[in-house]
């Protein structure tokens, strides 16, 4: 019987799962710390029995095969599509008893194979994707998890109101988000996503529908949020939410990575702007991009913190380059990348019909749209820092020396992350380094690949060599899920690790849900 | 005024580039209303990549409305809308469906932009807008800033399509209405003029706002 056979009506094969095996090709499972299919059968009987559609055939698994990273491939033995919370409460239940997997998949914006199932079931979080109220007057909105930011703001602009900071990026889910961080250009003055929801509904691995909060059941807030998705699946959120303006964006052209960071943790500090991030070509042409949502704010920065910067504009640094480049003719390639990476990408930036009156409407769409445009493709590897203030400047210069010595093109994206000292609890084993106060910084170091071809085996070594500078700095990830699993215990170290394991084990028996992402 | 899309952004990859980003699944009005991916373009694309048979996405192929949506978000600039034509003609019943209008739309008209105003939501017909993406955003963002109307326009700046297909046989209850609904959701509109007369019947059923075609308006103008 062929694989697409036995898949149609629910008979385990050979588990067609590995992790390193070929798009198409089926292959023995051989890892034997995952899942061997065993109980497929009598599951998927009972999770029909329970009135729940199962869809094992290949055009619904192979859908999911893999995430925006590209180089994680698994299937899924069946596809769920969550469609309320009491069906994942039966779904997790019947995967309880019969110890079948369940992968829990937003945005499939992972870049680790966090979200792909290697096996067992994969829940499709995007069918839950409705606005459930919007409070104008209090600010806050109720929502199913599954929703990409992007269809909330749709929605909250209806009304002239915005979410607080989410990924630039338009197809991260709510619930995707939460589980992880969620960093935003204005997550220095408004910390991350995680930590604008007030409230959330969340069923736990063994089936419970619970609501929670920071005083409503705290313990399981504590855990879900930034919990990389361990200990439920949350369902509905209640976020904070804000009047929408647009905003006007500055950009200071930088030539070296220092100056750049120092300027931006100095605005950071001293609340000097509404937005605030880095993002380079190379380390040759670093952008401090700064933006305000109001005249006012934008008048103060100039006359306090403007003549401050050591950045130029952009006829100051069209000279730096040409002084630069006239000393060092041999690097006139790099150069002419420069000058047309540029020429691309800032037009990109600015599409009037982005733009109203200078002012940038729709920030999350632009450059969404420029990181898919210029950034995307099959195969992406984005493996990062996340550190203390102070250590900021020493991790993404080592960085940017691993990325030199890895590829001829890479771009750096950096933002400062606020922390709420109430939300201390719920940064343990996160991307929130455990040294950080006040703000932690991260740094995503990302080879622009093109049309270039490198072996996993490549990407893995750049990443590793990342990820050993954190170890050696006491550093955090916002990627160490998935296949970056290994840093887990040397970055965080045995105990914390051992805590938050005995923890899963206690909410999670079987340990089903979302299992070899972390644990 | 040109409306020729420029080469630059012509569709030129298929299905083996989708990166999977789901660009396109955002603004999908049938991913909007029944929140399944297997009906739609990524799915088909995601599916093919992985080996399936053109027979296994049938339903993608009769849900489709082919109101091009998709491609002009799509980064890798696959042809989607040909994907999906191309599916359509492959799968029983096979179905041609007609190109979208290159025509002038009848809003370059300066008598008929005269009658458009504050309070007036404009529904774009979606297929000849999307057809020719980029020289009608700046058409009809022109419109907009010259007549302070309204567009059935999302915040990527795709027109949202007022009809949607309900091929017979399937779960979803994805209704005109329902899409209609959802074009209207918070805004302060006085009146709805559509480019599509088919469109008229829809926001009719709404019963709280006169409703006009801009036919109409032109015919009024002469």
């Amino acid at each position: 019987m062929s694989m697409v056979e036995s898949a149609s009506i629910g008979i385990p094969g050979v588990c067609p799962v590995g992790p390193d095996s070929l798009t198409g090709i089926s292959r023995q499972q051989t890892n034997a710390t995952r899942w061997n299919g065993a109980n497929w059968r009598d599951f998927a009987i009972a999770i029909r029995e329970r009135g729940i559609e199962l869809r094992e055939a290949l055009t619904s698994t192979g859908i999911f095969a893999t995430d925006a990273g590209g180089t994680a491939y698994g299937l899924a033995h069946g596809v769920v599509a969550a469609r309320s919370a009491a069906q994942i409460a039966q779904l997790l239940k019947t995967a309880q008893a019969h110890q079948v997997p369940v992968t829990v998949r937003g945005g499939g914006l992972t870049t680790e194979g966090e979200s792909v199932a290697f096996g067992g079931v994969l829940l499709d979080m995007t069918g839950m994707s409705r606005v459930i109220a919007i409070d104008a007057a209090a600010l806050q909105v109720r929502t199913e998890a599954g929703i990409f930011w992007h269809s909330l703001a749709e929605e909250l602009r209806r009304y002239g109101l915005d979410y607080l900071s989410a990924p630039l990026n338009l197809t991260s889910s709510v619930g995707g988000t939460l589980g992880v961080g969620g960093i935003d250009v204005n997550s220095a003055r408004l910390g991350c996503s995680a930590d604008q929801a007030l409230a959330l509904q969340v069923v736990t691995p063994t089936g419970e529908i619970v609501e929670c909060s920071d005083t409503e059941n705290p313990q399981l807030f504590r855990r879900v949020i930034l919990g990389y998705g361990q200990f439920g699946v949350i369902t509905e959120a209640t976020l904070k939410i804000r009047p929408y303006t647009p905003l006007k964006m500055h950009y200071f052209h930088y030539d070296s990575l220092r100056p750049a960071i120092e300027d931006l943790q100095l605005l950071d500090r001293n609340d000097a702007s509404d937005y605030s991030g880095i993002l380079t070509i190379m380390d040759c042409a670093v952008n401090l991009l700064v933006a305000f949502d109001s005249a006012e704010r934008e008048a103060a920065f100039k006359a306090d913190w403007l003549p401050r910067l050591r950045g130029h504009g952009e006829f100051g640094f069209a000279l730096c380059m040409l002084r630069r480049y006239a000393a060092r003719p041999w690097k006139l390639a790099e150069a002419w990348y420069l000058w047309q990476r540029k020429r691309d990408l800032f037009p990109e930036l600015q599409r009037p019909e982005y733009m109203r009156d200078g002012a940038m409407l729709d920030r999350t769409v632009v450059f969404s749209r420029a990181v898919w445009k210029f950034w995307g493709g099959r195969q992406m590897v984005i493996p990062d820092l996340a550190t203390s203030a102070p250590k900021f400047v020493a991790a993404v210069e080592r960085g940017n020396a691993v990325c030199r010595k890895y590829f001829p093109r890479y771009t750096l994206y950096c933002v400062g992350i606020k922390l709420r000292p109430d939300h201390r609890a719920h940064y343990e084993m996160s991307c929130i380094p455990a040294d950080a106060e006040g703000w932690a910084y991260g740094c995503e170091f990302e080879p622009v690949v093109g049309k270039a071809i490198y072996s996993r085996d490549h990407f893995q070594a750049f990443k590793n060599a990342i990820y050993d500078i954190g170890v050696e700095l006491g550093a955090s990830y916002y990627r160490f899920g998935g296949m970056m699993k290994g840093y887990i215990r040397r970055v965080f170290g045995d105990a914390v690790v051992d805590r938050q394991l005995a923890l899963k084990r206690q909410a999670d028996p079987a340990m089903i849900l979302n299992r070899d992402v972390i644990f | 005024m040109g409306l020729a899309t420029p080469a630059s952004e012509h569709p030129t990859a298929d299905y083996a580039a989708c990166s999977g980003c789901a660009l396109c699944l955002l603004v999908c009005p049938i991913w909007r209303q029944t929140g399944d991916v297997e009906l739609t373009p990524l799915g088909c694309s995601k599916a093919l990549q992985f080996g399936a048979a053109v027979e296994a996405l049938a339903a993608a192929a009769q849900w489709c409305n082919l109101c091009g949506a998709c491609a002009p978000v799509c980064p890798e600039r696959i042809d989607l809308v040909g994907l999906m034509r191309s599916l359509r003609r492959q799968l029983p019943p096979a179905s041609i469906d007609s190109e979208p209008t290159a025509r002038q739309p009848l809003i370059t008209q300066p008598a008929v932009r005269q009658r458009l105003g504050v309070g007036d939501l404009l529904v774009i017909e979606a297929r000849s807008y999307h057809a020719d993406y980029q020289p009608r955003v700046e058409l009809y963002d022109a419109l907009r800033r010259e007549t302070r109307c309204m567009l059935n326009l999302d915040l990527q700046r795709i027109a949202i399509p007022a009809r949607l297909p309900a091929p017979e046989g399937h779960d979803y209850a994805c209704d005109d209405l329902a899409q209609a609904r959802w074009i209207v959701l918070g805004r302060a509109i006085e009146r709805i003029v559509v480019e599509d007369p088919a469109d008229c019947s829809v926001f009719e059923r709404l019963g709280r706002w006169p409703v006009i075609s801009v036919e109409q308006l032109a015919k009024e103008a002469c």
